[in-house]
Parts: structure tokens; C-alpha cells; sequence
């Protein structure tokens, strides 16, 4: 998958994109009066994020369809079984997503320490943060295959997800603002949705790595284990639904 | 005739090609029509006013980046960054409104409170409205000197309240790190405020720092002087707290038994009771 993506027109075109968005991150520092670390920093992780979520939907979400446009699909899940094949995507993906994210990781700790004179580690932490948040939202994004959605539609959904798992606790902050316009069941109904829809403020370590604030081991300990459970979870439930399919 | 045919040849087989090329030189000349007819004028800007919990939730977590970008927004509206045209008026309430959300957005950002209490100053009541921000960043920063600091200078120096002055100094001169260069501020705003204890550690400290022996003795005038102020300022605070109001003259002091006599000054000046300001001061 990695050798396919480097042949196509779509990785050069997200590096050329990377690109834009670094010239774009030392723009903006230039009016930044005097911090410029910190805008090169915030306006890279914008970017590394825009780029992992272009990875997930254009590379690791289209390819599969292609594969099911092309008829490829039938003869690779002839070979091996259906989980195995929904492993090798979220893998394949993941590889690339945790490629591009190192690269804008090395392109914006070169710029700080270039146009900023500043050294921050604290950005691969950030990638590695990036990496845990778009494998989780690939594995949504599968799982959203096997119910048999087009590309289309997936792709919408993931986004949807991706802006709805962002929001889901000031979402509930603001139910809780609202409080008193609802009852017990819409407080329990937003709670559940809550917890249910995919979490991504989990990985958000953003303004700690920014200010160069320790991340308290605890909450690292149960970011990774909402990951790798949530992620359990959505996989096999995927290739549940994939295995019982008549495709 | 062959040259001729084959120039010609080509040409029709690019034609689609010549015909794009031709939309877009008139494109092109359409664009330097309207810059020419239409000349470049300063519009005001269009100052989107945001709420603190909505920017947060349309930030997607890139809190950090959404207030750098609220913070070029402010920064340019107050022709910090660029020449600005004086008929677009600098919008006080909008510009700190949106500094509230950028430090709601990013509680860390240190520059921001800076800007605040500096750069963003435009108008006199300016002080007031940065004042809820520099507190905000007082809490985040407490070992800051350079917070309360310019909170103090804003009031000093643009609204001339020097009880809120000195109470802002003296948070500075309190903090770690604190730089002793403004001491001679702080002393002024405390003596003006009727700080006398304050002002008179103030000017301890101005005397400890300095190794010229000439300034030491003029300090250590001074601060016997402001000792007395003291003694002459808690002896009619009593005197008000009895009466209802301030003395007269200082000796209204004495004569009612508050003050055994009137302190004599270091340098042979003599104390008085300003009436305007209800405070002891000294004349020749």
C-alpha cells in the first residue's frame, strides 16, 4: 500500500499541500508580535491534522473502494479471510498516516528552530498524539465500510465524526449551560452520546506540548487504553459485520 | 508556401489551445481594467465578534491555533502591525472582548496579556477594560512581575488612580524577579495614594539597592520623612474613624489627643494637611 501511495498523484499532491501549509505557518509568524515559535507550532499541528485526515479519506478509505470498484476485492478476500483483509488496510493506512505525520513533524521542528531559534521535541509528541486520533478515526471509517456505505456517504460520515468527536465535551458543557431549558432524559440522551460517539479530546495534548507542560502519566495511561480499546472494538465489530456480508 | 502551410497546419490544431490562451489574456486584461477603473480604497474591517465556548467548539481542538488567529485579527485592527488610516476607529470594546476569548481559548498565552495592557492601550478607559484580562493572567501567571506592573502603569499613567496603582505595584514589586527600576514609580503612586507604610519600604529598598553613599543619605531623609507621613496619616485615619472626618490642620491632631506632637522632618520642612486630597504632606 506504501509503494502504491508513492506512485500516485494524491501523495504528491498532499505533500505539495504540506508544503503550502508550512509557507502558510511562517507567514502568519511574521505577524505573530515576536512569539513566532508558538504560531509555527499551532498553525503546524492545523496542518498535520488537515493532512491525516486527508491520508485517512483519500488514501486508506478510497482505496478500498477502489478495490471494490475494480472487482480486486474478491480476489484478494479469496486468499485470505475478511479480518485479515480489514487489518491490512487499517495497518496499510496507518503506515502512511504515521509517515506524513513524522514528515510535517520534521518540516515544523526544522522551521521553529530556523525561523524561531527555538528547539521543540514537544511537535513529534504531538505527531505521535495525531497518529493515535486518525487510526482511531480509520477504524470508524472501516467499520462504516463494512455497513456497506458508499464513498461518498463514508467520507461524509467520517468528517462528521471527526467534527462531532471534537465537540462532544463542549457539547455537554453547553447542555449543562443550558440545563435548565432540559429535562433528565435530553441530560442522559447527550451523556450517552457522549460516550458512545468516538472521544478525540483524549488526544488533544495540544496547548501542553505548545507550553512545554509535563502531561501527567495517568492521563497518558488512559488516552492509550481508550485508544487501543475503542479501536479493539471497531475492528472487530467490522469484520463481525464484514464476515456475516454476502458480497 | 510549404513554411506557410505547415505554420498555418499547426495553428489550427492548436486552436483550442489559442483560444484558452486568448480567454485568459482577456481575463487578464479585464483584471487590470478593473484596478485601473476601480482604484484600491480602505474599507473598515469586518470585525467578527465570537464567543468564547463557540470558538473552542469550531476550533476542533486547536485551541492554540484558533487564538493566534483571533490575536492577528486584534493585532492588525490596532495598527500595531502596519500603517492604519486614523478614520477607522480603534474599537476598544470589541478588540478586548476578543482578547477575553483568545485567553479563554489558550489561558497560557503571555504575549496576549502583554498585548493587553500594552500595545492594544489606545484610549484612557482602555485601563479598564484590560484590567478583568490582566487579572486573568495574574491567576495563570502569579509569579509574573510584568502583569501587575503594567496593570499599575496603566493606572498611573492614564487615569491617574493611584490607589489602584500602587495595590497593582506593589503585587509587582512582591512577585520573584522583580526588576527594582520601577520602585520610583511605586513610591510616587503610594505617596499619592496616602500608602505611606508601603511607600517607605519602597524607598528602603531604592536605599539598599544603591551603593552611591550621597543617594543613601538623601534616602534615608527620605524615608524617616515617609515614616512621619505614616505616623501622621494612621494618627487621622483614627481621627475619622472617632469624628467622622478628616482634621483641618495636623494640629487638630494633637490638641484632640491622637498625636502626642507633630513629628520634626529630616531636612526642616514642615508637615501639612492637605485638605483637597486628605492626605499629610510637607512644604517649605
Amino acid at each position: 500500500m506504501l509503494q502504491e501511495s508513492f506512485r500516485s498523484k494524491l501523495f504528491w499532491g498532499i505533500v505539495l499541500f504540506l508544503m503550502l501549509f508550512f509557507v502558510f505557518s511562517v507567514y502568519i509568524s511574521f505577524l505573530s508580535l515576536d512569539t513566532p515559535a508558538r504560531f509555527i507550532l499551532n498553525a503546524g499541528m492545523a496542518g498535520l491534522s488537515l493532512v491525516c485526515l486527508a491520508v485517512t479519506i483519500l488514501f486508506g478509505l478510497f482505496s478500498m473502494y477502489e478495490e471494490k470498484a475494480r472487482f480486486e476485492r474478491y480476489v484478494i478476500l479469496n486468499r485470505i479471510p475478511r479480518a485479515a483483509y480489514l487489518m491490512g488496510k487499517f495497518s496499510g493506512t496507518v503506515v502512511i498516516q504515521a509517515l506524513f505525520a513524522v514528515l510535517t513533524a520534521a518540516g515544523i521542528f526544522f522551521l521553529t528552530w530556523y525561523f524561531a531559534g527555538e528547539v521543540h521535541y514537544g511537535i513529534f509528541a504531538a505527531a505521535f498524539w495525531a497518529i493515535l486520533e486518525f487510526s482511531l478515526l480509520m477504524a470508524v471509517g472501516i467499520f462504516f465500510y463494512c455497513l456497506g456505505t458508499s464513498f461518498p456517504l463514508n467520507a461524509m460520515l467520517v468528517l462528521a465524526t471527526y467534527v462531532v468527536g471534537h465537540s462532544t465535551r463542549e457539547a455537554m458543557l453547553s447542555f449543562v449551560g443550558l440545563g435548565q431549558f432540559g429535562s433528565q432524559i435530553h441530560y442522559y440522551f447527550v451523556k450517552v452520546l457522549c460516550v458512545v460517539i468516538p472521544d478525540f479530546d483524549f488526544f488533544n495534548f495540544r496547548l501542553a506540548l505548545i507550553h512545554s507542560e509535563p502531561i501527567a502519566p495517568g492521563e497518558i495511561l488512559i488516552s492509550m487504553g481508550y485508544w487501543a480499546c475503542y479501536l479493539a472494538a471497531v475492528l472487530i465489530l467490522s469484520s463481525v459485520i464484514l464476515k456475516q456480508k454476502d458480497i | 508556401m510549404s513554411l506557410l502551410s505547415s505554420i498555418t497546419n499547426r495553428l489550427r490544431d492548436h486552436r483550442m489551445l489559442f483560444l484558452g490562451l486568448g480567454f485568459f489574456g482577456a481575463a487578464v486584461c479585464l483584471g487590470y481594467a478593473k484596478l485601473t477603473l476601480y482604484p484600491f480604497f480602505v474599507r473598515p474591517e469586518v470585525k467578527l465578534v465570537v464567543d468564547s465556548r463557540l470558538s473552542r467548539t469550531m476550533a476542533l481542538d486547536h485551541q492554540g491555533f484558533m487564538a493566534d488567529m483571533l490575536f492577528i485579527q486584534v493585532s492588525l485592527h490596532s495598527g500595531s502591525l502596519m500603517w492604519k488610516p486614523m478614520y477607522i476607529d480603534f474599537d476598544s470594546k470589541w478588540a478586548y472582548h476578543m482578547m477575553d476569548v483568545i485567553t479563554d481559548l489558550d489561558p497560557k498565552f503571555y504575549t496576549a496579556y502583554l498585548f493587553s495592557a500594552m500595545g492594544l492601550l489606545h484610549y484612557h478607559e482602555d485601563v479598564k477594560l484590560a484590567a478583568p484580562i490582566l487579572e486573568k493572567g495574574m491567576a495563570e501567571f502569579p509569579d509574573s512581575w510584568e502583569l501587575p506592573f503594567w496593570a499599575g502603569y496603566g493606572y498611573y499613567n492614564r487615569l491617574m488612580d493611584y490607589d489602584a496603582a500602587s495595590k497593582y505595584f506593589w503585587e509587582a514589586y512582591n512577585k520573584p524577579d522583580a526588576p527594582k527600576q520601577f520602585l520610583g514609580l511605586m513610591l510616587s503612586a503610594m505617596q499619592q495614594s496616602g500608602s505611606f507604610d508601603r511607600a517607605a519600604i519602597a524607598m528602603k529598598a531604592m536605599m539598599d539597592s544603591t551603593d552611591n553613599l550621597n543617594l543613601k543619605t538623601i534616602y534615608a531623609k527620605k524615608l524617616v520623612r515617609l515614616k512621619n507621613l505614616d505616623i501622621l496619616m494612621k494618627a487621622a485615619t483614627r481621627y475619622k474613624e472617632k469624628t467622622g472626618d478628616f482634621p483641618k490642620t495636623l494640629e487638630n491632631l494633637v490638641t484632640s489627643g491622637f498625636l502626642k506632637q507633630i513629628p520634626d522632618d529630616p531636612e526642616s520642612m514642615k508637615y501639612q494637611w492637605n485638605r483637597e486630597k486628605n492626605l499629610p504632606g510637607t512644604v517649605r
